[in-house]
């Protein structure tokens, strides 16, 4: 059962795990780095952030074999809340 | 026994009693009363006092709107529960357990306007620290009873998903519509913890969102309700194949 | 009705179409809803409630980005990183038993399953040592603006995972089952994108409430 479960495991699957492991360690690091600019580390953790969500749908939840209006709607989730949690950001008072 | 020949005017008049109930609602809360938007949780007794004190006639008027458009809620929610009734088996506990939510929502939601009520009563003579503990009550009586609301919507989608009939009266996807509302409404009961924010029974976590969203529902509810309606009777005018699986009769032993 | 297993989408199936006088046309990519319709209704309903709360956090810190950055500094990074790292790997292991199931290949499913219930389990038990912890040094919920948030944002999302636990466990039931009906399949595939949307969810939590300074 061992060889079953490597097979299943050894594929594009397990790769983009691996991305997403290592995203989630380098946001680790930017959040804990306290940089010169830390809009830009902000900006760079918000950005990662939805890139690995937008991982998480189009591979663990499959819509990137789905039907083309569904696999929209998360890419489109993606980049809107994204784009507006980052313009919130930096528009907001005095920061 | 021969099952009796279709009538759905009842049914009918029961799917508009939901439009019904969200205008009159809209009208006596929002428009008459002014309870929506709500007062702040933080606000001090005098101020809510002497919102009583100087709205008192408006208030009185709105809750009376409010309290027939409750009364409303009684063959809206008996005619979804007919739906149910009809997919369900020789068992219907999705049936009965829609019935007995819609029941106590429904004197929940009178309580609500019966509570605000008695605060607007007598605003001049009582403590203020008393009207506001009236106006309070009201709104724990709106937002903190969120668990009946969503038993009811999950007794809802699950009698959908589990339809045996052949001729579901919903499609599929307004059981997870459903599932979603009843997931909505949690928030709501975060309103006891909180005296600001989105939290507060002001908030838009709290407050604005189950309430858009329930409203909503009833709204789209009641759009459903017509359309299973106008299937029946579509289906009761094809001869025999189409038809679904007749209604099990209802013996005396049936509640 | 018996489920006869589809070719993994991770290799979408292309189907080769061949016309009436036998020439090839474009291969066409086969499309696939994981689980149903009504399934998204919920899910991407669910995710635009999160995505609402995420929009009012940053709204608010907004007014008090100094108090949220210091109240951040209470936070301990490295339960957020690690409980991130859990429920990623959850969803490896969810992923790889909808395939098991795809493939027939049950005892896989069953133990990517349990390997799945353990990563969630691991994450709310981190989870309520965090907040115990957090409690013993003074923070509370009604503490102040941030502290709100994170127990308020932390703790919608625990009970998702509360939920989406459940589901694993009701997976695990039918991965017991010789054969998946097709409603059943889809419940299977559902669940699976349940677990993900917890997982992604936190992804983004993990970012605002963790990682996001000024």
């Amino acid at each position: 059962m061992t060889a079953q479960f490597a097979a299943v495991l050894r594929n594009r699957i397990s790769l983009i795990w691996l991305v997403l492991v290592v995203a989630t360690l380098i946001s680790w690091w930017i959040g804990a780095y306290d940089a010169a600019n830390p809009h830009l580390g902000t900006a760079v953790v918000l950005i990662v952030a939805f890139f690995k969500a937008r991982l998480v749908g189009l591979y663990f939840m499959e819509l990137r074999d789905a039907p083309l209006p569904l696999r929209l709607l998360l890419e489109g989730y993606c980049l809107i809340v994204c784009m507006t949690l980052l313009v919130m950001y930096f528009t907001s008072g005095s920061h | 026994m021969k099952p009796l020949p279709l009538n759905t005017s009842a049914l009918r008049i029961a799917a508009w009693c939901g439009p019904a109930l969200v205008v009159l609602f809209f009208l006596g809360l929002v428009v008459i009363a002014g309870y929506i938007p709500p007062p702040s949780p933080s606000a001090s007794a005098e101020q809510i006092a002497s919102w009583y004190r100087e709205n008192t006639t408006a208030i009185r008027i709105g809750l009376l709107v409010v309290s027939i458009g409750v009364a409303l809620q009684a063959p809206w929610g008996a005619s979804i529960a007919v739906w149910t009734r009809r997919g369900e088996s020789n068992y219907p506990v999705l049936t009965y357990t829609q019935l007995i939510c819609l029941g106590f929502t429904l004197v929940d939601a009178f309580f609500m306007a019966m509570v605000w009520g008695v605060a607007s009563f007598r605003p001049d003579e009582v403590a203020a620290e008393s009207t506001r503990m009236w106006n309070d009550f009201g709104w724990f009586l709106y937002l903190w009873t969120w668990p009946p609301f969503s038993v009811w919507c999950l007794a809802i989608g699950l009698g959908i998903i589990w339809d045996k009939s052949g001729a579901p009266a919903f499609p599929r996807w307004f059981a997870y519509y459903n599932f979603w509302i009843a997931f909505l409404l949690i928030p709501a009961g975060l309103m006891i913890f909180f005296k600001h924010g989105p939290f507060g029974f002001n908030g838009l976590i709290a407050f604005w969102m189950p309430t858009a969203v329930f409203f909503v529902w009833m709204l789209v509810m009641s759009w459903m309700l017509l359309r299973a309606v106008s299937a029946e009777e579509a289906r009761a005018r094809v001869p025999s194949s189409s038809a679904p699986m007749d209604v099990p009769q209802e013996s005396a032993e049936h509640a | 009705m018996e489920f006869s297993p589809v070719s993994s989408p991770t290799s979408a199936p292309l189907t080769e179409h061949l016309s009436a006088d036998g020439t090839q046309t474009q291969p066409r990519r086969t499309t696939h809803i994981p689980g149903e319709v009504g399934t998204w209704v919920f899910i991407l309903g669910d995710m635009a409630v999160f995505a609402l709360l995420f929009g009012v956090f940053i709204y608010y810190r907004g007014k008090e980005p100094a108090l949220y950055a210091a109240s951040q500094l209470e936070v301990h990074r490295g339960f957020g990183a690690i409980n991130t790292l859990l429920l990623l790997t959850g969803s490896l292991f969810v992923a790889a038993a909808v395939q098991a199931i795809r493939s027939q290949i049950r005892r896989i499913a069953q133990v990517a399953i349990g390997v799945a219930l353990v990563c969630g389990a691991e994450f709310l038990l981190n989870k309520i040592l965090e907040w115990t912890d957090l409690v013993a040094n003074g923070h509370v919920p009604a503490g102040n603006n941030f502290f709100m948030y994170f127990f308020m944002l932390t703790g919608l999302h625990a009970f998702h995972l509360l939920v989406g636990l459940g589901i694993l466990v009701a997976m695990f039931a039918l991965s017991r089952k010789p054969s998946l009906s097709k409603g059943q399949f889809a419940f299977f595939e559902g669940g699976a994108c349940f677990w993900h949307m917890v997982d992604l969810i936190w992804v983004v939590l993990f970012a605002l409430l963790y990682l996001v300074h000024s």
